[in-house]
């Protein structure tokens, strides 16, 4: 550990205030590796300054609808994994006693020997379980993922089954260029649309690239690139407000896409406005 | 049961696997993540993707709250803002993060009704504090949280040595814990 200088203080407050120079950070890093209870307590201190700072803001309620999505969210994973790892039960930790033996008197080398072997054995045994912990750490942790990925397919799959799920067929404009079919459907209740492009053939040097049309303009959603028989699906978890999504919009771009990701630097190809 | 209490109670559940801690969590803090973030990300619906991410990010990474390292409160502010900071410094939110430099037509409109007294009373605390402030240190201050700038992009900003800019960060903060004391843990 460096020698404590009132430096360090200045960078701890960078840091909580998220504004620290790269440089800085490491050396404060390397300053705290070994302890610094004067750094540690500024820490501490200054953190309360922090959440005074971050109330500087007018606290305000955003639209019902997050709560509900992330709340619809949360259950479905909850359901799905049945529950995280939970403390074990005080019964699963009865001890259960067993009836005394009468004793025999054993020479002190026996002793020793027997002693030896219950240190290896115990040593041998706390690795062993030290590696069913940690797989069974990792088992739980694959099953909370496919649990998280099995809500998140549902979700998706609800998409163009929503009684409400709008649709847009994008019509191809004059561009001299093969251009693929595309459908999109947007469903406004989770706002999460899903983009269909066949027959995707990018012309050299160039790329298509997704646009959602909303009143203060378009919006990019990326450059698509399709699977090799031409096919690609785009999936977007927050396509816009229902009131404010009209259409889609498909523009033809140099590779890599445009510059200005509210503004396509070439011309649109096809376009379709969604109908419920 | 001070609200730090019931925060780490709701913790513990959550870690378990209880949805309707989450849900409490989201009550009782949205107001002052909501308002950050839409301070920092400065458009209403990019505010609520931020803060939709934030709260599901919260949900699965609940058993990386480590109680030592700061309160829940400071640690939901934690996740929240690096969120709305990436927004902000995406190639979209550019332009208007410059020109904004922290928002000042925002830090001045009037709380919602529908936050909570004791969220509105906070931040009325807050804002008579950083009116206490030397001008510079609370520009300092704002242009580090709420625009993301590093110390030395502020120091340029503020036409400041950079050696300033740092102590003022640090004499801002300490001038607020001092004029607007929070409760401690029990």
């Amino acid at each position: 550990m460096t020698a404590h200088r009132e430096e360090y203080l200045d960078l701890c407050a960078a840091v909580l205030a998220g504004s620290v120079d790269e440089a800085d950070r490491l050396e404060l890093e390397r300053h705290l590796a070994g302890g610094c209870p004067a750094c540690e307590r500024a820490l501490a201190e200054m953190s309360h300054g922090i959440e005074s700072l971050a109330a500087a803001a007018p606290p305000r309620m955003p639209s019902p609808r997050v709560r509900e999505r992330v709340l619809s969210v949360v259950r479905a994973e909850a359901e799905a994994a049945g529950g995280r790892a939970r403390p074990a039960s005080a019964a699963a930790r009865r001890v259960i006693e067993l009836p005394s033996r009468p004793r025999r008197a054993w020479p002190e080398w026996a002793l020793a020997v027997a002693a030896a072997i219950l240190a290896v054995a115990t040593f041998a045994y706390w690795r062993q379980a030290s590696v069913l912990d940690g797989q069974l750490r990792g088992a739980r942790e694959r099953i909370a993922q496919v649990a998280r990925e099995l809500a998140e397919e549902r979700a998706w799959a609800a998409v163009p089954a929503s009684p409400g799920a709008r649709v847009a067929d994008l019509a191809p404009l004059p561009s001299g260029v093969t251009l693929p079919r595309v459908r999109a459907i947007y469903d406004p209740g989770s706002r999460r649309a899903i983009i269909a492009f066949d027959g995707l053939v990018t012309p050299p040097g160039a790329d298509f690239e997704l646009w959602a049309v909303l009143p203060d303009g378009p919006r990019s959603l990326g450059v698509v690139r399709a699977d090799p028989s031409g096919h690609a699906e785009v999936r977007v978890p927050d396509a816009g407000e229902p009131a404010l999504l009209s259409a889609f919009a498909v523009s033809l771009e140099h590779e890599g896409g445009s510059t200005n990701p509210r503004k396509p630097g070439g011309p649109v190809v096809l376009a379709g406005t969604l109908k419920s | 049961m001070t609200d730090q209490e019931l925060d780490r109670r709701c913790m513990d559940r959550l870690r378990a696997g209880d949805p309707k801690a989450l849900e409490e969590l989201y009550d009782r803090h949205t107001p002052l993540l909501y308002g950050m973030v839409l301070r920092i990300v400065g458009r209403a619906p990019d505010a609520e993707e931020v803060l939709q991410d934030a709260w599901i990010k919260v949900w699965r990474s609940a058993e990386t709250w480590d109680p030592e390292r700061g309160s829940v409160v400071a640690w939901l502010l934690t996740l929240a803002r690096s969120r709305a900071i990436d927004r902000l410094r995406s190639a979209a939110s550019r332009s208007r993060a410059e020109g904004a430099s922290g928002g000042e037509e925002t830090m001045a409109a009037a709380p919602e009704p529908a936050a909570s007294a004791a969220h509105r009373e906070l931040h009325e605390r807050v804002v008579s504090a950083l009116g206490e402030l030397g001008s510079k240190q609370r520009e300092v201050l704002e242009l580090a949280y709420f625009a993301g700038l590093s110390q030395s992009e502020i120091a340029s900003r503020v036409g400041a040595p950079l050696g300033t800019v740092k102590s003022w960060t640090r004499q801002g903060l300490m001038r607020l814990r001092a004029l607007v004391p929070r409760e401690e843990p029990a």
